[in-house]
Order: C-alpha cells, then structure tokens, then sequence
C-alpha cells in the first residue's frame, strides 16, 4: 500500500517545476533514480553532501523529494520539518486559509481551490503521520493520535473535495482505519458475567453389599447452575474465569438382583470453577473453545438398609467442555459439552449469560 | 421401553430431502422464498438460490482464484451450465447417510443408507416466474423399524404442486407439499418434526395462501393428506405459521396445526425463533405442545418440545452445529428425554454438502435409570 502511494507521489513532482532551470537537477535526476531503486543511503550521501536545503535557489521539487528521501530513511522529524518549510515558502496564506476554513466547517466544502501543490504537501504530510501512527499508535497518547489523524482526515478531505489524488487519498484514510481498527481490535477488555445454566450429567457411586461385594451405580442429574465470572476479550479471542453453584436431582438404581435399590429426586449439588479460552472466528459475536472445570459434587444418597452404604457421595474431579457462545450483547447463549472425570458419558450445559 | 422407542424413532427418521437452512437468517435471509420455489423452504432452489448456495454458502479453499464469485453463480444452473431454458429447471439431489447407532452397544454396526435419489422438474411461466410447477420424484428407502409398511414402495413422489403469485406478497399453491408447520430445520430425527408428523414422508397433497409484508410473513395450509396412503390413514385438516421480524435478522414466529384420521386426531401448537449472529452464525429455537387423540378409545396424550439449536460460521462454507432438544412424551407422566448432538457441516465446492454429527440422548425417569445413547452420523448431499 504505501509502496503504491509513494509510487504515485513520484508521479506528482512535476507539480512543482518551477519556470527557472534548476542548478541542481542533475543531482536531483540522479537523487529520484535512486530513491525509485530503494538505495537510499546513496540517495541521502547526495543530497548531503551537495545540496543546501537553506538556500533559496533550491527546486520545490529537490525539497519535496529531499523529505521523502528522509521519510523513507527514517528521519521523520527532517521529513516534517522540509515539507512545513516548503509550505511556508510556498503556501503560506493559502496554509492558512485553508486551516481556518477546515476548522471553522469540520470539512472541506470550502476548499475547492486549494492548491494542487498545497495537496500534495498535505498528503505527503499524511503519509508521514500515518506511518507514526502505525509504530507508534500504542504508546501514543489519545491527543496525540487524534491530531494526527485530524491532519490525515484533512488532507483527504481537501484532496477529494479539489478531486486531486484521490485514489491516493482514499489508500491514505483506509490504511489510517486499517491502524485505528488494529488497535481497537487488539484492545483488551474486561467484564464481570453472571448467568443461569441448565446443566445435566451421569454419575457413577458405589454400593457395597453385606458381603462386601462393591456395585457401581449410575445417576442421571440435572439442574440449575448460578455462575457469576471475569471475561478479557478482544476481537479474536476472549478467555474467562468463573466460578458456579447447581443445585440438582438425581435419580439413581440398581437393578442388581443382590441389592434393589432405587431412589428418585435425591438432592444433589455441583460446586464448579472454571477456565476458558474462546475463539472468535468471523465475528465478536460467536466464539467457539474450550474449558477446563474443576468440580465438586455431591449427592444426599441414602444408604440402603440391607447393605454397608454407599461411598463416592462426594467427588472432586476436573473436566473439560467444548463451549460454543452468540451473543447479542449484553446477552449471550452459551452451550458446553464434555467430559468430566470420573462421571460417565457427558456432561453438558446450556444457558444464558449476562454481561455487566 | 422409552429408550427403545428413541432408538426405533432415530432409526426411522434419518432420510431427508429437505434442502432448506434455515439458519441463513445468519446471512441475512429470513425468508426461504428468497432461494427455494415453496415459499416455505424445502425442494427445489430458484436461480438465485443456486447461486447463492455455490457462492455464500460454498467454501473457496478448493476453487482456483481465476474463477470469480460470479462465474461460479453463472455455473449453478443443471450440470455446472448457465440455465438455457426459460422455464425449465431440473434438479438432481442425492442424499446419503453413513450412521453408526449406539455406539456403545456390543451389537452396533455402522450402516450406509441411501437416503434419497430424486430428480425435480421445475417449470416456472408467465412474467417473473409468476406461474410454477414443481415435480419429484426419486428413491426413498423402505421405512425402517416400523412393521407394517414392508410394501411401502421404494420410488415415490414427495413433491408436486402448482403455484401461482398473484402479486409478490399473495401467492397460492395446490399439490403435494410438506406441511406449514415451526422451523423447518433439515434435521428430521429432530423432535419437533419426527414426534409430530412433519417427517421426511409426511407430505400432504393440500392448498397452501402465503401472504406477507415487510416485516411479516403468514401461511395458511388446509391438507387432505397423501392421496397415495390408504384413506382411512390419511391425516385431514389444516396448519398456519405467522412470523414477524423484530428486529434485523431476529424472526419470531407462531404455528398451530390440527388434524385427524380414522384413528388419530392431532393438534400441535409452538413458538419459535430465528436469530442471525455476527456473520454468518445463527441461533434457533422452538417450543411446542402436542396432543394426540386415538380416535377409538379417545385417549389423549399430551407432549412437550423444545428445539435449540445453533450454527456458527467458522469460514465460509464451514458451519459448527450445536443442537440441544428436549421431548416430553406425556405431561402426566415424570420422563423426558433429551439429546445432545454437535456437529459440522461443510459445503468443499458447490453442489457439495458434508455434514457429520454426534448425538447423545438422554432419558430422565423417576421410575428407571439407564445408559445414555451415542450415535454417530455422516451425511453426504449432491445436487445438480
């Protein structure tokens, strides 16, 4: 992109010939050769060592390439400070005028007749912000971006209202949003959620009969789980901690033909704190990942008088859920589904998140 | 006996012709007549839905960069050619399914069944298509798990009707169709359509009014049944469904169907919603009450539904599925099943779909426990 714009900008000098012959073109033929080449220390030796850029016989034209040849080369502070000169010895009033215009309307409407030159120098000045902007938009203050991104908006501006580079113009405001969308998307956010799951899983407790013989039953449980946790999120992905309580039924039997048992509505509940990371693949507004949960459980099974009880009452075990979000903010859907250790078959969980 | 019948239900139910995804209210297409010739979705494609399902919907890892978007539309009609004909379309469609049931099971076996295997002719006359005839017919394989119905033909028609819009906001069609009931998900094990007789061979022949507006849509569907079934099985009556845009990309919509037969009266009622996310991604969700009657020793059974079920776009033509559903069999007794399955459909190049799932189900009794069910699914679609 910039490539293309500075290749278009070479294409512009002739703006600036200037009626009388230029002591220094055959450096400033050999200077534009170079830059083209991309040899711009050989371009940065010539113009040191045999141009003054003081003087005042000095081609518009050498100066304008002279701060691309520092912009180029890093030196973005002689780039500025070439391209304000020749502002001031050029546009001054027009400078002016057009300042005063932009900033009294917020817009260009009155700027039609700004100089073809003028727009050049603003570009070129567009180009440079841009390019500190892209280095250096995370450590910049917010003022600092904004003034910058003021004077590229006003370049742009002015050059579509004069209908002059315009192409360029366009390049220059989209790459400015490509920078401001970066550091937006890149922008880690945090906040507090609170929601309410259904969850359902299979359980798995042990009977030991009189004779000492161990039966492993199954429960079927499901419920409802109050889970209140942090999220940190930025446009692509977005991870969480958070913490949940359910409180459930089970049923529970054995068909056994040593031991009946069988018991309905038993109370149980689930302690949970999980971990999380998500991938937002096309759109904040759906994620896909995974989950780590760490589970306490625990279940009001009563023990069956023929028999020496039931252990595995209580479990602490760890999992892990595939979780899918949509979300229309502040509201999310949220489904997990997975395997906990120690309960067999699934565990899943579905249910509504609110974001604070 | 509850997991059996969940079982027989699975078994039964796969074979699907339906074509419509509803879950493109995600890309911004809340109504299906947009892309299909039956206002509510299913069948054939219009050419525009053609083109748009090699476009939007279709992946572009496998297709070169010199070939754009919009050749690959042109290249959408019948055997990858620009449409010719100004009012003939056919249609090929191929669906088949590789299902592994109960995995669990010592007895389980994969199987592959040749779902469907038809062939659509489409005529649309007059000046914007004002005028369409739809025709199928194809393979469909024998009802499997159901005694009774051995002789049920392996060839038949699921489709034929006659339309006519005589604006773009009335239109009326007559004929063989499926019945205007809920979301018409293509998942036809799916509760909601499998428990209530809007499965893969429950069309009826019948007068469907579809109405609408900007912001609304409106179908009122009388039916006599398939004239190909015994008459006494037939199920007579009538179905409507309202929707309404709430929002952009947010349809809310309301369903109520009543019918009978000799020996079953029947009256569905449900609520539901379709809501587009992000780009691409959709949630959808249905709640429904049943109530069927033996008309013989008027015995009525009532039941309950829930659908949810969700697609996110991971690139395009890549879809993640998450589908959650609960069925209440009867409300008098305790036991509900539900079934949990995720799973992924892909769209490599057009005119292709892949789609695989997992199913788990799950039954809650306070009368018996029992080991949850696995199935795994895969489904290959082609159309032409």
């Amino acid at each position: 992109m910039v490539l293309r714009i500075l290749l278009l900008f070479l294409l512009s000098f002739s703006v600036f010939a200037q009626k009388r012959p230029d002591i220094n073109t055959f450096h400033y033929k050999r200077m534009v050769e170079l830059y083209e080449a991309g040899n711009l220390d050989e371009a940065l030796k010539i113009l040191q060592t045999n141009i003054d850029l003081n003087r005042s016989d000095v081609s518009n034209d050498i100066m304008f390439l002279a701060a691309a040849i520092y912009h180029k080369s890093g030196q973005t502070k002689k780039a500025l400070s070439t391209l304000n000169f020749l502002i001031k010895k050029r546009y001054m009033n027009e400078h002016r005028t057009a300042l005063r215009s932009y900033a009294a309307n917020g817009n260009a409407s009155d700027l039609s007749e700004v100089p073809k030159g003028l727009i050049l120098l603003y570009l070129q000045k567009g180009l440079i912000y841009v390019d500190i902007l892209r280095s250096q938009y995370a450590i910049m203050s917010e003022r600092q971006r904004s003034t910058l991104a003021k004077m590229i908006r006003m370049a742009v501006d002015i050059a579509l209202e004069v209908g002059y580079k315009e192409d360029f113009a366009d390049a220059l405001l989209a790459t400015l949003q490509q920078i401001e969308k970066d550091y937006k998307d890149a922008l880690v956010s945090n906040n507090w959620f609170t929601g309410l799951h259904y969850i359902t899983w299979r359980d798995e407790i042990t009977l030991t009969t009189i004779g000492g013989q161990e039966l492993k039953i199954r429960t079927t449980n499901s419920g409802l789980m109050a889970i209140v946790g942090k999220r940190w999120a930025n446009a692509f992905e977005e991870w969480s901690l958070s913490g949940g309580y359910a409180v459930a039924d089970a049923t529970v039997g054995n068909d056994d033909p040593t031991i009946n048992y069988f018991q309905s509505g038993v109370a149980s509940s689930l302690l949970s704190a999980s971990g999380d990371w998500h991938w937002r693949p096309n759109s904040d507004s759906i994620a896909i990942g995974a989950e780590g949960i760490l589970v306490f459980r625990s279940g009001d099974y009563e023990d069956p008088t023929n028999s020496n009880g039931i252990s595995d009452k209580t479990l602490i075990t760890l999992g892990v859920l595939g979780s899918i979000k949509w979300r229309i903010e502040p509201v999310e859907f949220q489904t997990k589904f997975g395997k906990v250790l120690g309960m067999p078959s699934s565990f899943v969980s579905f249910g509504v998140i609110y974001h604070l | 006996m509850l997991r059996i019948a969940i079982l027989i239900l699975f078994a039964l139910s796969f074979s699907s012709k339906v074509f419509s995804y509803p879950q493109f209210i995600g890309h911004g297409y809340s109504s299906c007549i947009t892309c299909h010739y039956n206002p509510y979705g299913n069948g054939p494609l219009t050419d525009y839905g053609r083109a748009l399902a090699a476009t939007m919907a279709t992946d572009r890892a496998f297709i070169p960069e010199s070939v754009s978007d919009e050749e690959l539309g042109e290249r959408s009609g019948f055997f990858f050619k620009k449409p010719t004909s100004t009012w003939l379309r056919p249609n090929f469609d191929y669906r088949g399914l590789w299902y592994k049931r109960d995995i669990d099971s010592e007895t389980s076996e994969a199987e592959i069944i040749h779902m469907d295997a038809n062939i659509t002719l489409v005529g649309k006359f007059l000046e914007n298509d004002k005028l369409i005839t739809v025709f199928n017919f194809g393979y469909a394989p024998e009802p499997r798990g159901r005694t009774g119905l051995e002789d049920e033909p392996t060839y038949r028609t699921r489709e034929h009707y006659i339309g006519y819009r005589f604006t773009p906001k009335l239109g009326v069609y007559a004929g063989l169709m499926d019945k205007v009931f809920g979301i018409r998900i293509p998942d036809h094990i799916a509760f909601s359509r499998s428990t209530n007789g809007l499965a893969m061979n429950d069309q009826s022949h019948g007068l469907l009014v579809h109405t609408g507006g900007e912001k609304w849509e409106l179908g009122v569907n009388a039916f006599i049944g398939n004239l190909a079934q015994e008459a006494e099985l037939r199920q007579v009556g009538a179905s409507a469904k309202f929707e309404y845009d709430v929002a952009s990309k947010i349809r809310v919509g309301a369903s109520v169907l009543s019918s009978k037969s000799e020996f079953l009266e029947r009256y569905i009622n449900a609520f539901h919603m379709k809501m587009g996310v992000g780009k691409g991604s959709a949630l959808m969700v249905e709640l429904g009450e049943s109530s069927k009657t033996q008309v013989s020793g008027e015995v009525e059974i009532k039941s309950r539904y829930a659908l949810t079920q969700g697609y996110f776009q991971t690139s395009r033509g890549a879809y993640g599925i998450m589908t959650m559903e609960y069925f209440k069999q009867n409300l008098d007794r305790e036991s509900y099943v539900m079934r949990f399955g995720p799973g992924f459909q892909y769209f490599p190049f057009p005119r292709v779909e892949l789609r695989a799932d997992i199913y788990n189900t799950r039954i809650f009794s306070d009368s018996l426990v029992s080991d949850d069910t696995w199935d795994l699914t895969g489904q290959l679609h082609l159309w032409f």
